[in-house]
């Protein structure tokens, strides 16, 4: 395996790191795995590495990390009124366009976590160069098993209880440090520029016209996502969706969101490219 | 701005080149250190602002990840403070040998600020030192990361622990005991750089930046700043938020 940068288009090309692996299956399918919120293509705790570098070793595949414009070591380039989410499709493309053109490669496996999962389907849905998706903590909607296992937890547990006394009888808000650091600090800070909430609705239109393309779809859920409460709450959620046997489902419920735990960063690193395995 | 590979090829580390304003160049280079772990990610964005600037101001920057860090070679998990000292001096002489120029400022924040110091203390290319709230000693480093971690995971709690080895676990990053070990020595207090500047900038009071400048502040060329800003490095959210801690930045800038 070797790693080297990658310039993706022009002018002020796009920035990342292509991991290649020694013994190639010669296969015309990539990864390209996305950057999440503001943190640079390394990703959270060093997982994108981790993932193209496991990859790249067990699967033979090529993968791509890199940084839309303006994040990381990507100069920003939006064409004034793109709005964020919209650019990044654009550059999905030209990332997808560029590994076709150097290394003849015809179709397209993208990971993405939070805002990274919701960029990798609106890219899906409009170039059929991808055909499947890894995403962590992607869109999903309570369900009612889901709302009743949520009070049900809360009923039972003894913060939930603190917090209601606070509440009740303190007469204000229970807020910890770091709420009162963010919120103190405002300029010194910058937070993730969030796509907004495309909806249940929409979200499912897009599932079905990805499912009948034929997308294979891998989708993780972490316990930092209080709504998500079971392992199979995202087929019950979108229940209308064909998913036939392309949803595989991992469902980490003492994971954080970013995977700040080695043990679950080993055990989904591990399902991802068991998934990719199994899929390739 | 230039991404490249650079070092031994067994081994190779992520650098991004910020050649000088064209305009302006001054003929110095200028190395960043960046901080560990998830101070790292923290700072990632501030220290591209920072490279940008001081290349618009003239100087040739060179930012890089350590050995096991970023989207260089090697897993955080095997490497050792030492090899993070090597990759300091690699950058080093990768910046003078690509920019030709002579002398070289190092700018560390954090773990990354004692690191440079002691880099500095064995160099006489370093005439500069920039030291960005720094670690005063690796092994108070250790011991407040140490105190601030469960030391028998739990099933809710698998962050932030020691483990059997005593290896630690912190905020997603693993520091060995190997590395906790090449820390332990080291005491900023006791280096003395022969840098022609040394600035130290810090964010807040801390005792530790009190001793550091009680003891340096007769050595010719230190000044001290307290610039408050933003400093916790080591929050980790749920949404990836960054720091970048504008005044501690400029000031920076200002005394470049």
């Amino acid at each position: 395996m070797h790693e080297t940068i990658a310039k993706i288009g022009s002018p002020n090309p796009l920035v990342g790191v292509l991991t290649e692996p020694t013994n190639t299956d010669g296969g015309k399918t990539a990864i390209i795995l996305l950057n999440s919120g503001v943190m640079h293509r390394v990703g959270a705790c060093r997982l994108s590495v981790k993932i193209a570098r496991a990859v790249a070793l067990e699967t033979g595949l090529l993968c791509l990390r890199f940084d839309f414009s303006g994040i990381g070591d990507s100069e920003a380039r939006r064409a004034s009124g793109a709005d964020f989410g919209r650019a990044a499709v654009a550059e999905v493309v030209e990332a997808m366009d560029h590994l076709q053109v150097r290394h003849g490669i015809e179709q397209f496996i993208l990971y993405g976590l939070c805002s990274g999962a919701l960029i990798a389907c609106n890219t899906a849905e409009v170039d059929a160069r991808i055909v499947a998706i890894a995403q962590i903590d992607g869109c999903c909607y309570p369900t009612p098993k889901s709302y009743l296992s949520y009070y049900a937890s809360r009923l039972w547990s003894v913060e939930g209880w603190r917090m209601r006394f606070f509440r009740w009888f303190r007469g204000g808000r229970n807020v910890d440090n770091n709420d009162s650091i963010l919120l103190g600090g405002k300029a010194d800070f910058e937070i993730p520029e969030f796509a907004d909430d495309p909806g249940k609705a929409a979200v499912s239109t897009q599932l079905a016209t990805l499912m009948a393309r034929g997308l294979c779809l891998h989708c993780i859920f972490t316990g930092r996502e209080l709504h998500y409460r079971y392992r199979t709450q995202y087929r019950d959620c979108y229940s209308k969706v064909d998913f036939g046997d392309a949803l595989s489902l991992d469902y980490y419920p003492y994971a954080s969101h970013i995977f700040t735990e080695p043990v679950y960063q080993r055990d989904m690193i591990a399902g991802f490219v068991g998934w990719i395995k199994k899929i390739n | 701005m230039e991404a490249l590979f650079f070092g031994p090829s067994s081994s190779s580390l992520l650098g991004v080149y910020h050649p000088a304003s064209a305009h302006q160049d001054r003929y110095q280079g200028v190395v960043l250190c960046y901080p560990f772990g998830q101070e790292y990610m923290r700072a990632h964005r501030a220290f591209r602002q920072l490279a940008v600037a001081l290349a618009k101001k003239g100087f040739h920057v060179l930012r890089f990840d350590y050995p096991g860090t970023g989207d260089s070679a090697g897993n955080i998990e095997e490497v050792t403070a030492r090899q993070w000292s090597e990759g300091i001096e690699i950058a080093v002489q990768e910046l003078k040998d690509m920019a030709g120029v002579q002398s070289v400022t190092l700018v560390g924040l954090r773990l990354g600020a004692l690191l440079a110091a002691d880099v500095a203390a064995r160099r006489n290319d370093i005439t500069g030192l920039v030291l960005w709230d720094p670690i005063i000693t690796g092994g108070g480093y250790v011991d407040a990361l140490k105190v601030t971690s469960a030391h028998v995971p739990s099933r809710r709690r698998q962050s932030n622990f020691i483990d059997a080895d005593g290896n630690l676990h912190f905020n997603g990053f693993a520091m060995s005991i190997a590395f906790q070990a090449s820390l332990a020595d080291l005491n900023l207090v006791e280096l003395r750089p022969a840098c022609g500047r040394i600035l130290q900038v810090s964010s807040h009071e801390s005792d530790g930046f009190s001793a550091l400048r009680q003891m340096w502040q007769c050595m010719e060329g230190y000044e001290y700043r307290h610039v408050p800003a933003a400093h916790d490095w080591n929050y980790v959210d749920h949404v990836g938020g960054i720091l970048l801690p504008q005044p501690i930045l400029q000031e920076i800038i200002h005394w470049m």
